[in-house]
């Protein structure tokens, strides 16, 4: 068995000092919002638990995928996506506070007031009330705790197959094993990503729905899994600890990031187009809501930012395979997924003025912390390079 | 040589024991898994050229004739339904008041989707670096074309008065018209013609390579002449070959948003109304998923019949088969999916329109088109989870049908269920088709049939040059040093791409 753990990466290191400098100005900012605003605070918790959350399971998704179809190019890259999943088992306890809170506090989703479903009551809403069976705490939690065990299995399976691989070049069986559960995994995968974008997004305005936010949620979360892993790949190449990695690489993520960019545009327009070509109240005001006070703008900027300028930028080969510009780009793209989730979540906390300050900020530097620090640790821990995966060899002979 | 003889091995394997326990090669769950070849038989460079180009070089068979004549017969009937309903009207047909789209636009959709094969095949499979695709891209590339040819037929003819057809376009004209650009339906004649234009540019610069050595190999003077034309002076040159790359990869990069792109137009028809079961956000990549669906079983359907008849076991292999069952399988997943959206949100809108019409699906006077549609496009696809299933000929072929089927059902349900009952109780109203409407959807299979035979016997219907860039020593490669004759000697007659 040779390994290849990375021992000496100055990238490491730094993102080890900044999950530290995060995790600790995130926690001093998100305990202080605790204290000055507490529905505030959770709408901010929500927004970095989502955000990361998003990122791990959608990396363990595309860890899986490169199973599921026999895919050779990715062999030398797929555990950096192998190592965001790590963040996985934590989402089980992120999710408490959101429990406890739509259990005892109230804060995030309206539903949870018990008085919308009382007849008579003076907050009752007969919409709300016809869903009643499917919008209640028990079946929330429920459907959660269901959630979080898909995802730690697939997690357990998958991923621990991965890394069980390194240990045998003769007997491949954690590797078959991988195979032929993919495609069951990814099933569950693609119902359980859908309800949880139900259930902790959408559900934030319980009035509205949309048959295609579970696609939209996936779609965001797909391309900010691929800049992360551009943005990793490229500094660690770039320091010399991936071997063999080359800019045949670089171009298939980015050839990748590319075609997900305009997938996320394709899904968000149709969603978008049909609910103001249809100009139903029901569905419209859920737009109208995030086109005045100020939120427009955060529409504005994902039109230029999470489409027009990535599609520009990454239509070239040149721009693809340049370190400098993939880094770049990548960057950018999880900014603006950043903008995209405030879009989305945000405004139904903030209805009259748009509303992103330190608060939001510490919530998202604070899961970011935590992310990063789990992730940087898995570095520490495991070969870079899947060594005894059967598809390596084709990874390294990679022309794109 | 080494690597071949291993190759061959393999080869014999999967020949011999294809439907292997769980559809990969070598089911022993400790053994390293390898890549199947593509290519089954070890054939040199030269028997690819005598196997392909001999199908389209070989005499007009009694048989051939026979299921030619057939398919045009039915295609002339057709045509008759279709000058009936033109000197009649389309009273003719049974459509009415309430129910103003019936098999014409459910034919129109099923059609397009049937087209959407032939594009992703060629072109996001290409973009995919998916080798296995070059056996199959000719031919469904060829049926994307038959198709859409269909598609259009009924949706100029629904129109009522198709001599008007023209109107469609937007035009400078005296009698101060303008097309109505917030139509979908006026979007659908831009992404249908682009789609067409674009697949055909697609399907016939693959041709050329392999048009140029049917025209240095023909014989007849009539053969010779026509596929001199249309082989554009094509001499296999390195400039020949890298511009042809070019062009080939650029037609991709242009065709991939077009796989999209159109059956998403086609979803709009319905989705930009506010009618309940036809507004909803998902609808155009549900679509896409069921057109992607509908196109593979169309593919898998003419293509085991024509592997068998034409004898193309080793270059449509089980591996082939195995791979286009899963897309169907997973596409399948996607169409079941959007399923359960639509049923779920419904329920949880809260509109009670939005609640009838879905539980007027699953029990109304049309429950029986919903089941059809639920039972072939999302029970019957889940076969498709065994390997020794996905790489049984038979059985693939009995379930494309019912997937072509299945996918029929969906846009008829999609189309009847959400006008037959509408808001107002009174206008209330069952649809059947008559018989011009069953002769003239008869007819288009005749047409389609018509054409993919003469495409079977005038063109290569597999890609030549590309199978040859994908066989072993064709491509430089770490594993095949000890056989270098074999390499130049593949690269110089296949190109690589």
């Amino acid at each position: 068995m040779n390994s290849h753990v990375i021992t000496d990466s100055s990238f490491i290191k730094k993102i080890q000092q900044f999950a530290l400098i995060a995790l600790g100005v995130g926690a001093v900012g998100i305990l202080a919002t605790a204290f000055l605003d507490i529905q505030r605070f959770f709408s901010a918790y929500l927004y970095g638990f989502v955000y990361f959350t998003g990122i791990s399971v959608v990396a363990m998704f595309f860890a899986t995928l490169q199973y599921l179809v026999n895919a050779g190019w990715s062999a030398l890259v797929r555990r950096i996506p192998e190592f965001f999943a790590g963040f996985v088992p934590f989402v089980i306890i992120g999710m408490i506070p959101i429990l406890i809170d739509v259990w005892f506090t109230h804060n995030l989703y309206h539903w949870t007031h018990h008085e919308v479903f009382v007849q008579g009551s003076a907050e009752y809403d007969a919409i709300l009330a016809s869903k009643h069976g499917y919008l209640n705490p028990t079946f929330f939690t429920i459907r959660i705790v269901l959630y979080c065990a898909i995802w730690f299995f697939m997690y357990r399976f998958i991923i621990g197959n991965s890394f069980k691989q390194d240990e045998s070049n003769t007997d491949y069986t954690p590797t078959r094993k991988n195979m032929k559960r993919a495609a069951p995994f990814v099933l569950l995968f693609a119902l359980s990503l859908t309800f949880a974008g139900f259930d902790l997004v959408m559900s934030l305005d319980p009035h509205w729905f949309s048959t295609m936010f579970g696609v939209y949620f996936f779609a965001g979360n797909f391309v900010t899994t691929l800049s992360l892993i551009a943005i990793f790949v490229a500094n660690l190449h770039r320091e010399g600890n991936m071997k063999g990695i080359t800019k045949e690489h670089y171009h298939d993520i980015g050839k990748f990031m590319f075609a997900f960019t305009i997938f996320w545009t394709y899904i968000t327009f149709s969603q978008y187009f049909l609910i103001w070509y249809g100009n139903m109240p029901e569905e419209t005001l859920y737009f109208i809501r995030r086109f005045q006070n100020g939120w427009e703008w955060l529409g504005y900027t994902l039109v230029f930012g999470h489409f027009v300028l990535p599609f520009t930028v990454l239509l070239t080969q040149n721009n693809k395979r340049n370190t400098k510009v993939l880094i770049a780009i990548s960057c950018w793209m999880l900014l603006m997924h950043g903008v995209d989730l405030a879009f989305i979540i945000l405004p139904e906390f903030s209805k009259e003025a748009v509303r992103f300050s330190w608060q939001e900020l510490s919530g998202w530097l604070f899961f970011a912390g935590i992310f990063f620090t789990i992730v940087a640790r898995q570095f520490s821990k495991r070969s870079i390079v899947p060594v005894n995966d059967p598809y390596l060899q084709e990874s390294y002979e990679l022309i794109s | 040589m080494k690597a071949e003889e291993q190759l061959a091995e393999v080869g014999a394997n999967v020949h011999t024991n294809g439907a292997s326990k769980n559809g990969y090669a070598n089911g022993v769950m400790s053994v390293r898994p390898e890549r199947e070849p593509l290519v089954l038989g070890n054939p040199t460079i030269h028997d690819v050229t005598e196997k392909i180009a001999g199908i389209a070089e070989g005499k007009l068979t009694p048989k051939f004739m026979a299921a030619l004549l057939a398919s045009a017969l039915l295609a002339a009937a057709g045509v008759g339904a279709l000058i009936y309903t033109f000197a009649v009207g389309i009273g003719v047909w049974g459509l009415n008041n309430t129910i103003g789209w019936g098999w014409d636009i459910t034919n129109f959709v099923f059609w397009v989707g049937i087209g959407h094969a032939g594009t992703l095949i060629s072109a996001v499979l290409f973009l995919f670096r998916q080798k296995w695709r070059t056996a199959i891209n000719r031919s469904a590339e060829a049926m994307t074309i038959f198709a859409v040819i269909n598609a259009a037929i009924f949706v100029l003819t629904h129109t009522g008065r198709p001599w008007y057809d023209y109107w469609l376009l937007p035009y400078p004209n005296q009698m101060h018209m303008w097309v109505n650009f917030r139509s979908p339906l006026e979007w659908d004649v831009f992404a249908v013609s682009t789609y067409f234009t674009v697949s055909l540019m697609f399907w016939y610069s693959g041709l050329v390579p392999d048009l140029a050595t049917l025209r240095n190999r023909a014989k007849g003077k009539i053969a010779k002449a026509a596929y001199t034309i249309f082989s554009l002076g094509w001499t296999g040159s390195t400039r020949n070959w890298q511009h042809y790359e070019f062009a080939y990869m650029l037609l991709a990069g242009l065709s991939t948003p077009l796989v999209l792109s159109v059956h998403s137009i086609v979803s709009f028809d319905f989705a930009v109304s506010i009618l309940p079961g036809w507004h909803t956000t998902i609808f155009p990549p549900y679509f896409v998923a069921g057109a992607i669906f509908s196109g593979f079983a169309m593919v898998l359907t003419l293509m085991l019949v024509a592997r068998e008849i034409l004898d193309l076991q080793d270059y449509i292999t089980l591996k082939h088969i195995d791979n286009m069952n899963k897309i169907i399988l997973a596409t399948g997943m996607m169409v079941g999916y959007a399923y359960a959206m639509e049923m779920f949100i419904a329920w949880y809108s809260v509109n009670p329109y939005e609640r009838f019409v879905f539980l007027n699906r699953a029990t109304g006077d049309y429950a029986w088109s919903y089941w059809a549609m639920v039972t072939c496009n999302v029970i019957s696809p889940q076969f498709f989870w065994s390997g020794k299933l996905r790489r049984n000929v038979l059985f693939t072929f009995i379930l494309s049908i019912f997937v072509n089927i299945g996918m029929w059902f969906e846009r008829f349900t999609i189309i009847s269920t959400s006008l037959h009952h509408g808001y107002l109780p009174s206008s209330w109203h069952y649809y059947s088709p008559t018989w011009v409407e069953i002769t003239i959807f008869l007819g288009t299979f005749g047409l389609f049939l018509v054409l993919f035979l003469l495409f079977c016997k005038y063109l290569p219907i597999i890609a030549i040059s590309e199978i040859k860039g994908i066989m072993p020593g064709s491509q430089p490669s770490h594993h095949h040093h000890d056989d270098d004759d074999h390499h130049h000697e593949a690269v110089s007659a296949a190109g690589h791409h």
